[in-house]
């Protein structure tokens, strides 16, 4: 192999590179496409309604704003763990909200997990 | 004459060369300009679209702040109902936003309702949905805006 032809494939190669690079980098720019912030209103708007919850049925209410809002909610905290909604192939999103959850009489810290199914 | 027909031909050669490596790099200037004014084309819209949803939930905190329920010296936030979303005036929020259109609706089951609308859609609405207590059940509010 001559010094010419060593020089061409050298070349070659760093084209190849450059172009790998800017294929990588448009897939960084589909990463901040996504937008976090209807996900994080739902959730703390979920995390708002049953710290407010008056019925005794955590489980219960926790199916109904699942339901409504197609999210996977989890909620724990010193009471147990409730799961509503979840799918096998949740979404990579999640957001946690730690709030008071007045439940037999006594507030005790609670903790949503928000999922994107 | 045969190192005429040499030096003609090693010419052409060179000039085959040359044009086929300008047209590469033609092309690949076209390629790469035309790629990169399609990212900055779908960020821009991208970035638009982040914008007027982000407006939509911004104008759905404040209906849900607004509307909210107040007992003596307690607020319950995302506490709406009829009478309370029935105090908000539509026409305020949008001429103190700018914005063209402005419609809220709840979606106790499956088929939204339509609370209030005001003015017109320019091109197209984007919606927030969110969480509200409303008439003491679990609902979906959606404010859209354009």
């Amino acid at each position: 192999m001559s010094f010419k032809q060593a020089f061409f494939l050298s070349l070659e190669a760093s084209a190849s590179l450059l172009l790998l690079a800017v294929a990588s980098s448009a897939s960084y720019l589909m990463v901040f496409e996504t937008q976090k912030a209807p996900i994080y209103f739902l959730c703390t708007d979920a995390a708002i309604i049953l710290a407010g919850w008056e019925e005794e049925s955590i489980q219960q209410a926790l199916q109904e704003l699942s339901s409504k809002s197609s999210l996977c909610l989890k909620l724990s905290g010193d009471f147990g763990a409730f799961e509503e909604g979840c799918l096998m192939n949740a979404g990579k999103e999640r957001f946690a909200v730690t709030f008071p959850l007045w439940l037999e009489g006594k507030a005790q810290k609670a903790t949503l997990l928000c999922h994107e199914n | 004459m045969c190192s005429l027909q040499a030096a003609s031909q090693s010419k052409a050669y060179f000039s085959i060369d040359a044009l086929f490596a300008m047209s590469i790099s033609i092309f690949a200037f076209f390629a790469f300009s035309g790629m990169l004014s399609a990212f900055a084309s779908y960020a821009h819209q991208s970035a638009d679209e982040n914008a007027r949803s982000l407006l939509a939930l911004r104008i759905s905190d404040y209906i849900v702040a607004e509307a909210g329920e107040r007992q003596s010296s307690f607020y319950f936030s995302n506490r709406l109902s009829r009478e309370s979303l029935g105090s908000i005036n539509p026409e305020k929020i949008r001429s103190s936003l700018g914005i063209g259109y402005l419609s809220v609706s709840l979606a106790d089951g499956k088929e939204p309702a339509l609370i209030f609308s005001s003015g017109e859609i320019h091109k197209e609405a984007h919606c927030a949905r969110r969480l509200v207590e409303y008439e003491g059940s679990v609902s979906v509010l959606e404010v859209c805006a354009s």
